[in-house]
């Protein structure tokens, strides 16, 4: 064999090899949604060529993205069930100087990795297409984003209204949640956003009072689900812990979900007093 | 039916309601109950208070795009219990329920709404 025959025969091997692991894929678990997202976001900065990330968790959520030059490209539908209020930012170009989408892609991979541990990574071949003249967002971005939007990332922080906040993202197409004046955190289509900050805006004052809404007394966590004549219709819930507001545009025949996990972090914020 | 006839039919139709109040918003006062106990006056006085101010909430806007002062029902509670609120606008009445938390609340809301409607039609 040719020297030129021996290194194809060493490149087809290489190939074949690369293909195997691929297709093992990686356990890129750890114990707490911090290690989760750290790992996720190492495993897409390990891809230069163009490749398909196909990442799966212990709930059985698929998620696939197109990772290029270290860089996360799109996220590639189907939406994995769970993940719907994420919708708007799959099959699209994504652009690190937009604050909702970025805020959003925090919110999604948090999610994501709280649903369970992340069991596998496995990189496939990129398929052709217009996906790759994108210029997606570097992975230092979407760490600052998720780091922005004030997350709470270890198990400590069960009982919190950062737990609430991930717990209930996917009972919600769109919410806010803010501290006194400053935004922390908000996601959903730019129509609900700003019907939210709206409300936001209005209801500020009577919730910095604290006497307008239910009972005066510190009973920790306070919830309300306020709704039309119509059952069926969607609903807006309000939750508030100390000076930290959520404010949250419900999927329809979310609220009884909604108020059993604010019942259930109530809980654990009285075990933790 | 007189409401407290109404009030205990819908008590009994909600699995897990404690406590059923019929209020009326402009006084702060339980016209009408049904309990599965008997409750003191403080705890009354408190659900109708709760009842008003609930109601007068301004500008909170709804899912719908309403505001709070047109809304039609309010769900709160504790890690215990849960209370549905259901107001009646036009005649400044509302039933106040108290459930334990396990209650299909939607299907609370859902009676009430029914009841506060015939409440009001038969006078």
């Amino acid at each position: 064999m040719s020297d030129i025959g021996k290194l194809k025969a060493k490149l087809l091997k290489l190939a074949e090899a690369e293909g195997e692991s691929a297709q093992e894929g990686r356990n890129i678990g750890a114990s707490d949604v911090r290690g989760r997202l750290d790992n996720l976001f190492a495993a897409i900065e390990e891809i230069v060529l163009p490749r398909t990330l196909n990442l799966l968790n212990e709930d059985g959520q698929k998620l696939t993205l197109t990772v290029k030059s270290r860089r996360l490209i799109r996220l590639n539908a189907p939406v994995p069930e769970g993940l719907d209020p994420f919708a708007a930012v799959f099959d699209r170009e994504l652009d690190a100087d937009n604050t909702v989408q970025m805020t959003s892609l925090a919110h999604l991979f948090t999610a994501y990795c709280a649903h369970g541990k992340v069991l596998s990574a496995s990189a496939t071949d990129a398929a052709k297409g217009e996906a790759l003249q994108d210029l997606g967002v570097a992975v230092d971005r979407l760490r600052d984003a998720v780091a922005g939007a004030g997350l709470a990332l270890g198990d400590d922080a069960i009982g919190s209204m950062e737990s609430l906040t991930q717990k209930t993202q996917a009972l919600c197409t769109a919410m806010v949640r803010f501290r006194n004046v400053d935004v922390l955190a908000a996601f959903g289509d730019e129509a609900e956003l700003a019907m939210l900050k709206s409300a936001q805006v209005k209801a500020l004052p009577h919730i910095q009072r604290g006497e307008r809404v239910g009972t005066e007394e510190d009973a920790g966590l306070r919830f309300w689900v306020f709704g039309g004549g119509d059952t069926d219709e969607r609903r807006t819930a309000l939750a508030i812990h100390r000076s930290d507001v959520l404010l949250a545009l419900l999927n329809p025949q979310a609220s009884g979900d909604w108020i059993k996990t604010c019942q259930q972090v109530l809980a654990a914020m009285a075990a933790n007093r | 039916m007189d409401m407290a006839a109404r009030l205990a039919e819908l008590r009994g139709a909600i699995p897990g309601c404690h406590v059923v109040a019929f209020v009326d918003l402009s006084s702060r006062m339980v016209l009408a109950l049904d309990a599965r106990s008997k409750q003191p006056q403080e705890r009354l006085d408190a659900l109708a208070d709760r009842a008003e101010r609930l109601f007068s909430t301004p500008d909170i806007v709804m899912g719908s795009g309403a505001s709070t002062e047109g809304a039609k029902h309010v769900i709160t509670g504790t890690a215990e219990n849960i209370e549905g609120y259901v107001f009646k606008a036009d005649d400044g009445e509302a039933l106040a329920l108290v459930c334990a938390s396990a209650t299909d609340m939607d299907d609370a809301i859902a009676k009430s709404t029914a009841v506060l409607a015939e409440a009001g039609t038969s006078g």
